[in-house]
Parts: C-alpha cells; structure tokens; sequence
C-alpha cells in the first residue's frame, strides 16, 4: 500500500511540472590525471594526457530546473610516462580506453533560450583496454626501442571496474522548440584504483579525468 | 531555495568522495644498500621478514613467472608472518632460535624461487650466524651431473693414443689460486734448485747449511705436489706464499679475487678442429687491460690475451685457408660472467654488429607486476674484420653451465651450424648488476651486503626472455644431443665421452 501510494505521488509530481525526455550525442576532449606514488624511484615520472570521449545521453526533466541524466560514453583515460637524467629516452604514453555510464542529477537556471546547468552524480565504468606507444631506452644495451603496442591486462593486478564520481558545469542554448545545444567542462573523480590490492603493500593509483565535451539533443 | 539544494548537495558529495581514495604505503629502498633502512630488521624476526618479504616484492623480477608456477608471495607473507611473530616471542622468553630451525623456515620461505642465480643470505638474529639460501641449488641438486666433474682435461687427447682425435697445438693459462703459471712455478723451482745445488755442493755442511737444506727440499715437495694435485684452494695458494716468503723465494703476489680466476685451454685438433674452453666469462678486464689493481703480473695477464688472440686467428686462419673442419666451446663447469665476453667467445664466430636475439625488460615500479615493455637483447659480436664461420659449431655443456655459459647455448641455438651437446644446464640466464650506484637503473637487482646487513639478496636486474619471448629461469638449455660424460671412463683413461661426442657430430654430421 505504501509502495502504491509513492509511486503514485511521483507521478502525480512528474505530471505536475513540465515533464521532457531528451536524447542526445556528445562529444569532446579530456585530459586525464594519473595519480600514482613513484616510491623511491624517483626518475620516473607520469604526467597528463589528453584523450577523447564520445558518446550518448538522454535526460528525463522533472520540472524546468531538475532533471536526470544518463549517458554511455566511451572516454580515454591516458597518461605519459618518462624517465629523466641518463634514460631520459624512456618516454611513452599509456592510452586507456573506458565505457562509462554516468548518471547524474542535472540542476538549471538561467533563461529560455540560454541556461546555465550543473550535472553532478555518480558513474560505473569498465576498462576496456590498454596500449602504449613511445620509446623504451633499455639500461641493459643502452639502445633505444620503439615501441606501439597492445597492453595484456594481468588479472591479479588490473582492475577492469571503474567507479566514482562525475560532476560537470556548462551552458546550454536552447535551438528552436526541440534542439539544444551544450558545452559542459566535466569531471570523473574515480575511487576506485586502476591497480587492484594484490599486495600487502598498498600501492594504489586513480585516474581523475577533465574534460570539455559538447552536446546535441534533440526535445520530445 | 535551489540554491541551498545545490550547496548542500555539492558538499556532501565533495567530502564523500574525497575521502575514498586510499593513499599508497611508504616503501624504502633496500637496493642502495641505505643502512638505516636495515636497521630496523635487526630488531626482530618480524620486522626482518617484513623487511626482507618488502624488499623481494619491489626487487625481484619475474614475479609472474613465479605465480604461474604457483608461488603467491602474498600467501607467503601471511603463512610465515605468524611463525615470525613466534619466534619473537620465544627471544622475550630467553630461548634461542636454533640456525636448524631457522634454515628449515627460510627455506620453505625462498626454495620456491625459480630465478638460476638467486642467493639471499639471511641472519639468524638470535645466534648470529649468516645463513645461505641458494634455491637453485636445491632443485638442480637432484640432477645427475651437478657434482663437479673433472672436465674439461685434455691430456689423454695430447697423446698419440688418442688417434683421430689426438691434439696438434695446446695452449692454456690458468690464473688465481688454482694455479701460478707454468713460469711463476718454474722460477721458483729453478731458484730453490739452484740453492739446493749450491748446499749439497758444499764439501762440509754446517747445522745451519743442514736446516735451510732441508727447509729448500720440503719447500720443492710442496711446490711440486702443488702442481701435480693441482690445488684450487686459496689456503693453498696462502701456504706456498708464506714458505716461500720465509726462504726468500721471489714470487709474484697476487692478490686474489676467486671471482676473477679463469683456467683457459686452446686446442687444434689433427683433423682441423679448433677447441677453446674457460672456467668462467672473465675475459674482459684481461682483453682491455682494466683489471683494477693488475692483482696478477703483466705477463699473466699478456698470456690469457695471446691465448684468446690465437683462439681467434687459428680459427679465422684455417677458416681462410679452408682447413677448418670445426669448432667447439667448452663450457662445462663454467659459472658465468661478464656479458662483454660474448664476443670472445661464440661472438668471434659471428659477423661484427652484434648478435641480436632474446629480449629484457625491467621493473618500472614496486608492484610485482610492474614491468617495462619488452625489448630486444644483443650481445657483443667482435669487430676484427672477422669472418663469419659457417663450419659446424658445437657447444659443450652440463648442469654447471650458467648465466653467460647459457647464453652461449642460447646464442648457438640461434644459428643453423651450431649445436649444443652434453647435459642441460643450470637455467639461469637473467642479467645482474652487482652494484649499488647503477640499483636506480633498473631498480632491482642485489641488495643488502653480505655478511653484514641482517638479509643479502643477490637477484637479476632484470627478467630475460629467450627468442620466444618465454621466460626459463629454473629450466636450462636443452641440448640438442644429449650426452652424459662417463666418469669412469675419465678417470681410468683421461677419455672425455662428451667431448668424443661433439667431435662425431663435427666429422659426421650425426
């Protein structure tokens, strides 16, 4: 009776505003940050790097400031890694690729045709591979290789879930009775490690990742 | 209204999610031998497993191989830790910890490690004695030939007896305590000679004439069973400089490092086979005249150069010539070395521009799984303007054939006319740096110094993977003929079976 009872009022809450559903594709550039300690070893270095992301979005507005939003997108999670002093010719970057669904509440303000909006929620992600690409300057031969190459995920090691936090500012121009427009700087926090606790030493490293995207909805 | 919605909301979300990120332990270093991070092993078996458990983790590099092989270190970690805490425990009691006991739990602890050259040295913190781990003894130890055999000797094969297989030319150098140079010994002897005659030409002797008679004829017998028994020991080699010191008998001094000594043979056979065989891969400080503190004479160390350089023009002359019927490599008993000798050896066989083939890779982080990418090996070919021999090239080699030895038959397994015969070997073929100042290169290899630090582990600097891209540690190069040497038959005749061997296939093929 309860349950009835709440699900009726939330439609009646649905029904009571100006309900929309609205698709969409986006798309954009990120860079990422690869937070990892490099203990003592400290000639290595890791820095940011960018990537793309692309995907697809829908959003079911409650009223004309609250809506939730959905989307799967695939994003690039990358990063640089290098040596310097005498193996300063190590230097390759580490491309990531992830499928991620981020679902967010959206919060709006602002005008009719142009409005302000702030997404701010939790996303799942899977990583879907790894490659790096770069030189290696062996300290064994003291020769330098090139390297392009697929990354095997070790499974004792690797943690393919990805899970935290996203949230993202942006502005969107509203094209007629239907279309509209985005720009939105977001970012995914994540809390979970890219390496797994395998060890009795922790050693964890995450990824959070920034990026612009724009993106094309189209209004039922 | 919103407004409050919204600041709450993004707080409470900001501060949830910033605290669920785990920050990374700190590691110390074990590799540039930082005593202050030892200090703390000395304080209990706890602290020095931890310790010693850390320091394996982030050094050692073939993890993966071992967990494929069934090794979880973690598992480890948490099965011992226990009996660490108990030993702990029994210390506050006033008990002691015996070196047996001890000795069984280290082992259970490191014999599962497959890495050929891994040895870690432990201290039993409760008696104070250093003990040895050494878990590729302990595997190899069950093998047929892991005993040292007496070969390579060759004197049968400079008989005529010996017919086809009898020898033309011979040279060799021996260097270190196994023994003076023919010349070192031969002028000792003349002197002592030479003063024996002097006191028996005597018409009278005095007392003392009679003391020092006798002192110069005991000095004689024990320089000559030197070289008949052919001592390898170092308290011998120490003996015969303190007599001869006493009766003012000029010898060269040498200060030795047993790492540094090598015993060379040069043979030509009667058929054109020419045979080189060494005790270790210690060419390289002789061949470029770095050896630090010349702890041997000019003249031995100019003797293990000629030698090398006639091994590699008889073998380029006859080649030339078209009166090379084959080549053979001795490297059975050999310990290994330095990488750089390659090139003296199987190297001198090959165009110069290096010998490309296996492959490396390092640790780029304290995970266990942490590896750089693969990349390729090449060891040092000479650059003399040799020629590249395309007669048939055999390897000999048993179970105490390791490290460079191995990478000789790998090396040989790698080109159409060369073979390996004898017994497998060891299965150590990952690289070492012994050297603390270039640990940040590959930030793995030895740690800890011995006999002083509460643990010493000498490990690979890195994981080494054959043309296959497979790693072998444990395993040893298989041969392509397999031969057992017949010790029987080498002490009752001086016939080596594996050498015998070697010397068929080159004739026949077979």
């Amino acid at each position: 009776m309860k349950k009835l009872i709440f699900i009726v009022a939330l439609l009646g809450f649905m029904n009571s505003v100006h309900a929309q559903w609205r698709i969409g594709a986006t798309a954009g550039f990120d860079w990422n940050h690869y937070k990892i300690d490099n203990h003592y070893m400290t000639d290595w270095h890791y820095e940011g790097k960018k990537g793309l992301t692309l995907g697809v979005a829908s959003q079911y507005g409650f009223n004309d400031w609250l809506a939730l939003r959905a989307e799967v997108n695939y994003t690039q999670k990358n990063h640089r890694q290098f040596r310097t002093g005498q193996l300063s010719d190590t230097d390759y970057d580490t491309k990531n690729s992830y499928l991620q669904l981020p679902i967010m509440s959206s919060f709006s303000f602002g005008g009719e045709k142009l409005r302000g909006f702030m997404n701010l929620g939790i996303y799942g992600g899977y990583w879907l591979s790894s490659a790096i690409k770069g030189s290696f300057f062996s300290p064994l031969t003291f020769e330098k290789t090139n390297i392009d190459e697929k990354v095997e995920f070790v499974s004792d090691r690797d943690q393919r879930f990805d899970f935290g936090a996203v949230g993202g500012v942006g502005l969107e121009y509203k094209i007629g009775e239907h279309w509209a427009a985005q720009i939105e700087t977001r970012c995914y926090y994540s809390t979970i490690s890219t390496q797994k606790d395998y060890m009795a030493i922790k050693d964890p490293k995450y990824n959070t990742t920034i990026g612009v995207q724009t993106a094309f909805f189209y209004i039922f | 209204m919103k407004k409050y919605i919204y600041t709450i909301f993004i707080a409470t979300t900001a501060s949830i999610f910033s605290a669920c990120r785990d920050e990374a332990d700190d590691v110390v270093s074990y590799g540039q031998n930082d005593y202050l991070n030892f200090a703390a092993a000395e304080e209990s078996y706890e602290a020095q497993f931890k310790a010693l458990w850390t320091a394996l983790n982030c050094n050692y590099a073939i993890w993966d191989y071992e967990e494929a092989h069934g090794l979880d270190w973690d598992k480890v970690y948490k099965k011992y830790l226990p009996t660490m805490r108990d030993f702990d425990s029994r210390i506050e009691k006033g008990k002691t910890i015996s070196d047996d006991e001890f000795q069984r739990i280290y082992d259970g602890i490191l014999n599962p490690l497959h890495d050929g050259h891994t040895y870690i040295q432990v201290k039993n913190l409760s008696t104070g004695s250093y003990l040895d781990f050494y878990p590729a003894s302990e595997r190899n130890s069950n093998r047929v030939d892991y005993y040292y055999s007496d070969v390579p000797r060759l004197s049968y094969y400079l008989s005529a007896n010996a017919g086809e297989n009898q020898i033309l030319l011979y040279d060799s150098v021996s260097t270190g305590p196994s023994a003076f140079t023919t010349n070192e010994i031969r002028k000792a002897l003349e002197q002592i000679d030479s003063r024996v005659n002097e006191l028996e030409s005597k018409t009278s002797r005095s007392d003392l004439d009679e003391y020092f008679l006798g002192k110069y004829l005991d000095a004689r017998k024990e320089l000559n069973d030197y070289v008949e028994w052919g001592s390898t020991s170092v308290e011998g080699y120490n003996s015969l400089m303190e007599t001869c010191e006493k009766l003012d008998i000029a010898m060269n001094e040498y200060d030795i490092d047993s790492a540094d000594e090598i015993d060379l043979k040069l043979a030509v056979f009667s058929d054109g086979i020419v045979y080189f065989s060494l005790s270790a891969f210690d060419l390289y400080p002789y061949m470029t005249g770095t050896i630090g503190g010349s702890f041997c004479s000019d003249s031995l160390s100019e003797c293990v150069f000629n030698l090398v350089d006639n091994w590699v023009y008889y073998v380029q002359d006859l080649h030339q010539n078209r009166m090379l019927k084959g080549v053979i490599i001795d490297v059975r008993n050999n310990g290994g070395g330095y990488s750089d000798d390659y090139q003296y050896v199987l190297g001198s066989l090959l165009p110069a521009g290096g010998h490309k083939y296996g492959y490396h890779r390092v640790k780029t982080g304290i995970g266990r799984y942490d590896y750089s990418p693969l990349t390729p090996d090449c060891m040092t070919t000479l650059d003399v303007g040799q020629s590249a021999i395309s007669e048939p090239i055999v390897v000999l080699a048993n179970c105490n054939s390791v490290s460079m030895a191995e990478q000789t038959c790998l090396g040989a397994k790698e080109l159409s006319n060369a073979r390996v015969i004898g017994m497998p070997t060891w299965g150590a073929y990952s690289p070492i740096y012994d050297d603390p100042s270039v640990y940040s290169f590959t930030y793995a290899s030895v740690f800890g110094v011995e006999n002083e630090t509460p643990f010493y582990a000498y490990i690979p600097c890195s994981a080494y993977f054959n043309s296959e891209k497979e790693i072998r540690e444990g395993v040893g190069v298989t041969p392509d003929i397999k031969v057992e040497l017949d010790e029987d038959l080498l002490y009752e005749t001086g016939r080596d079976t594996q050498l015998e061997r070697a010397l068929k296939y080159i004739r026949t093929g077979n």
